[in-house]
């Protein structure tokens, strides 16, 4: 073996391609990219980690003064309440829709995939102003329950805590709709077809094969339904009453009326590690259905 | 004195963590020549023309130019030409914007480029569609649009991966002519990728046989179909019947071999054999004849068995003989002269010991 | 996938078809209400409430500073989205998959998070109530939806064009330039329309950045509806719907990259 090969022979045992010159050259065309992330959403984050241990000084005084405070543990209690619930619902809503469009012929599926993504891309606020509109006192559904049952309904519908579910899951259904019509679209035919030559009734079918290929898209939603969920901020102020305010409604107020940016920043943190937590016990969810 | 091959490929290696996909590939390539890196799917042919492109760096080894090393050079400046088998062209831009692209690059005037793209449109015979977008062409078409792009700044070499890949049998066959009159009329220097053995036989120079990241054999067509050097090799290029025995020794020039099965067999001399060795015999079926057993078959090596199956092909009647439990055979014969023999008749097979190749690994 | 449609399923699908659509839907006829009681159905047709948006200064200035910052995020998202979506896509390096995450750390943290965040940082840069202020804010809160976009793209373009292009002499800029970029025109006009439409409608981050005299359409409307509901409301949230309708259809239809 000749000096030249022999080399190449140690070379080749290390196991690794050298990159060429164009890979390194376009990783530098998220250079714009990562400075503005990083001046605009890593630096803020850093501030808002530390305002919540700075008032005059260093403390965890904003901590402590959260964690003592009654007013926080039913925020939060309601929070996770209304987040839960309206995942829980919205997931419940969306998935037969999806089922639904999944089983239509192109061009009806593309009219159906707009519907969705109307109120997808419709501005929250004019969501909020209908939604009042339909369910306040004088609103669609009261007057037409008087005019035609002759019904007075006792309870409101809105500024209430139904009003802030009905907000919430309008807003959340379209976020389940598409992970979950693209995991049934995805799923190959023959499967099901195997399983009705087998015997299988249409139900069994559903439950035995659909539904369990599909439970990745459902961690998938639920996971997302629940990290905005549990920031929202408008539905509960607009279509909400006191006893529905939420953890940013929370952070809200200390900001902008009792001007108190370090327990702002605490709840905000709090928030953070809450939805972080939620979000890493869903996907633990997701990998004990691997097994 | 030796030429400087236009292109060296010194042990070149191409390692992804632990899937190695080209293992120590040394080839030369010679000005005109028409090379085709042949071998089954997934066996490294696209890698080596890849990292020959330089569109895939090696982890070992060296790719040189005209002796110089290139190894390093990225590959917007190796002056290659390249054609792919999903064509590739640019379909925002115009017939005539695509094969003008490289020559803008090169910035050459305005009507030196309309004069060199429209020779090669006429090269490729597409004259009239120099306005037409991509998606406006059939598939052939579309793929001699990307042969005019591939040489209309003339290349050192054109690289080409499975270029008729996506085309139908008509198609093939006739991309098959241009291309080889396009090498002719240029002369021109080809690296052709292919997994069909056929395209390779009729289209190239020399062939390069690639199997599992390794190059195995190197040769002319010819050399490749009637004298190849691995099993591999001989099953695949052509058909082959393949045969195991053992090294008797030479005698009266011509090399004996003992069939597993029993019989002596007498095939091309071939050095390097120890006596006692494994071999195995390629037989091309075209190359044995069968003769009834009262038949004169003085000189030829011969082996008794049964006609398991025999059927028309057309040009060729095709006889599977059995020989032994194991072994069967099969022959060729063109259909216009030769005797039919009918299933389950027993006869003889033979064949010139020189058409015998006997093959060590 | 096409199994029988049930009636039931039918019936049930409808219904939350019909719960989506119907706020889309009510505001239309409301807004060409002839009264300023909030009624339905409205009394009378008149182009009233349409007059009252169009004339008044307040709304006029709100709806301009929601263009203009809107107008200013397209151009920034798109700016840093397009070029870090080739090199996630195209660029083999390792480090891709750090930086892949590091772009789409938005979407993972609740907007009021990152919107105080922005709040007490551009206070302390003595930006906060700025359109620059609004302008970088939403570009950050859209670049993983403008990346994700593009990457779709991106992906449904044959790779060897790019590979053909080197190899013809073209550098790496070259190809991105006149050769990538025009080939996902589609895409990226579709990422600039939803990146414009997400900043136009966003309330969290504006409610925290814009000051009186950099209010945008969402923060006027957020105010009025918490102080009266106003019908004119009505009007605006049509025309609001509208453009949300085209920019989706329109987006959809480009999404997809020339073949």
């Amino acid at each position: 073996m000749s000096a030249v090969s022999a080399a190449s022979v140690a070379d080749a045992t290390h196991g690794r391609a050298r990159r060429a010159a164009p890979d390194y050259q376009k990783a530098w065309f998220s250079a714009p990219a990562v400075v503005l992330i990083a001046a605009v959403f890593v630096i803020p984050l850093v501030i808002v980690a530390l305002q919540s241990l700075y008032r005059e000084g260093f403390t965890i005084a904003g901590y402590e003064q959260i964690l003592g405070s009654t007013l926080f543990w039913r925020i939060l209690r309601t929070t996770l309440e209304i987040t839960l619930e309206a995942s829980l619902l919205s997931l419940l809503l969306g998935y037969p829709l999806a089922y639904y469009i999944a089983q239509l012929d192109r061009t009806p599926r593309a009219i159906a995939m707009i519907l969705v993504l109307l109120p997808f891309w419709t501005s929250i606020l004019v969501k909020s102003f209908a939604f009042i509109v339909i369910l306040g006192e004088q609103g669609i559904i009261k007057t037409m329950l008087r005019q035609f049952l002759s019904l007075e309904l006792g309870t409101s519908l809105v500024f209430n805590r139904i009003g802030v579910m009905v907000g919430m899951v309008h807003f959340l259904i379209p976020f389940c709709v598409f992970p979950i019509l693209n995991n049934l679209l995805a799923q190959p035919p023959e499967l099901r077809r195997a399983a009705l030559i087998m015997g299988a009734s249409r139900r069994q079918v559903f439950f035995r094969v659909t539904f369990l290929l599909s439970l990745p898209a459902i961690v998938a939603s639920a996971i997302m339904t629940v990290v905005l969920s549990i920031g929202v901020f408008v539905t509960p102020a607009l279509l909400g009453g006191r006893r529905d305010m939420m953890v940013a409604n929370l952070i809200d107020y200390y900001t902008r009326e009792a001007l108190d940016w370090t327990m702002a920043a605490a709840l905000a943190v709090m928030l953070l590690l809450i939805s972080g937590a939620l979000i890493w016990v869903l996907s633990r969810v997701d990998s004990i259905d691997r097994h | 004195m030796t030429v400087t091959p236009i292109v060296s490929v010194r042990n070149a290696s191409v390692v992804y963590g632990k899937t190695v996909a080209l293992h120590d590939a040394t080839i030369d390539i010679a000005k005109g020549d028409f090379l085709t890196l042949l071998g089954p799917s997934g066996s490294g042919k696209t890698t080596l023309l890849n990292s020959i492109a330089g569109v895939v760096p090696l982890s070992s080894g060296q790719i040189l130019v005209e002796g110089t090393d290139m190894t390093a050079v990225p590959p917007n400046r190796r002056g290659f030409g390249m054609v792919f088998q999903n064509y590739a062209l640019m379909p925002h831009l115009t017939v005539f914007e695509n094969i003008a692209f490289p020559l803008r690059i090169r910035h050459m005037d305005s009507s030196q480029i309309r004069t060199k793209v429209m020779e090669a449109l006429d090269l490729v015979r597409l004259a009239g569609l120099a306005e037409r977008r991509p998606k406006q062409l059939s598939g052939g078409q579309q793929q001699r649009v990307a042969l005019a792009r591939a040489v209309v700044y003339q290349p050192k070499v054109i690289l080409m991966d499975e270029p008729l890949g996506a085309l139908d049998k008509q198609l093939r066959e006739g991309l098959q002519g241009e291309i080889r009159h396009l090498h002719a009329m240029l002369g021109a220097t080809v690296v052709y990728v292919t997994h069909d053995q056929e395209e390779a036989l009729s289209m190239s120079t020399r062939i390069a046989l690639i199997s599992d990241a390794r190059v195995c054999e190197v040769g002319t067509p010819h050399d490749m179909y009637f004298r190849p050097r691995s099993v591999f090799a001989a099953g695949f290029v052509g058909t082959s019947n393949l045969l195991k025995g053992r090294y008797r020794g030479d005698a009266d020039g011509w090399s004996t071999v003992e069939l597993a099965g029993g019989g002596l067999v007498r095939g091309a001399p071939t050095v390097g054999l120890n006596t006692g060795a494994e071999v195995t015999l390629m037989l091309r079926p075209e190359a044995i004849d069968l003769a009834t057993l009262d038949d004169a078959t003085a000189g030829l090596n011969l082996l008794e068995g049964e006609v398991a199956d025999h059927s028309l092909q057309g040009t060729t009647w095709r006889t599977v003989v059995a020989v032994d439990a194991q072994t069967r055979i099969v022959v060729q014969r063109l259909s216009r002269v030769a005797r039919s023999f009918p299933v389950q008749s027993r006869v003889r097979l033979c064949w010139r010991p020189e058409d015998t190749v006997i093959l060590t690994h | 996938m096409v199994d029988h449609i049930s009636l039931p399923l039918k019936i049930a699908a409808g219904l939350v078809f019909a719960f989506l659509i119907a706020p889309s839907l009510i505001v239309i006829p409301m807004s060409f209400s002839d009264s300023r009681e909030i009624m339905f159905p409205p009394s009378g047709f008149s182009w009233m409430l349409y007059r009252e948006y169009f004339a008044g200064p307040e709304w006029v200035a709100a709806t301009i500073e929601s263009t203009l910052v809107a107008t200013g995020v397209t151009a920034l998202s798109l700016a840093t989205g397009v070029p870090v979506a080739y090199a996630l896509v195209r660029s083999r390096l390792f480090g891709v998959a750090i930086i892949r995450a590091f772009v789409m750390m938005p979407m993972l943290v609740p907007t009021i998070v990152f919107a105080l965040g922005l709040y007490i940082y551009f206070a302390r840069l003595g930006i906060s109530g700025s359109t620059l202020a609004l302008i970088l804010g939403h570009s950050v809160h859209n670049l993983p939806f403008v990346v994700l976009v593009v990457i779709a793209g991106l992906r449904q373009v044959n790779p060897n064009i790019e590979v053909a292009a080197q190899v013809l002499g073209a550098s790496v800029l070259r190809v991105f330039f006149s050769v990538v970029l025009p080939m996902i025109a589609g895409p990226i006009a579709a990422a600039g329309m939803f990146s414009f439409l997400i900043s136009f409608d966003e309330v969290v981050i504006a409610w925290f950045l814009s000051s009186p005299r950099t209010m945008t359409l969402p923060i006027k409307m957020y105010s009025s509806i918490q102080w009266e509901v106003s019908p004119v409301l009505a009007a605006i949230s049509t025309l609001l719907t509208l453009l949300s309708l085209v920019i989706c259809v329109l987006g959809v239809a480009l999404r997809r990259p020339e073949a």
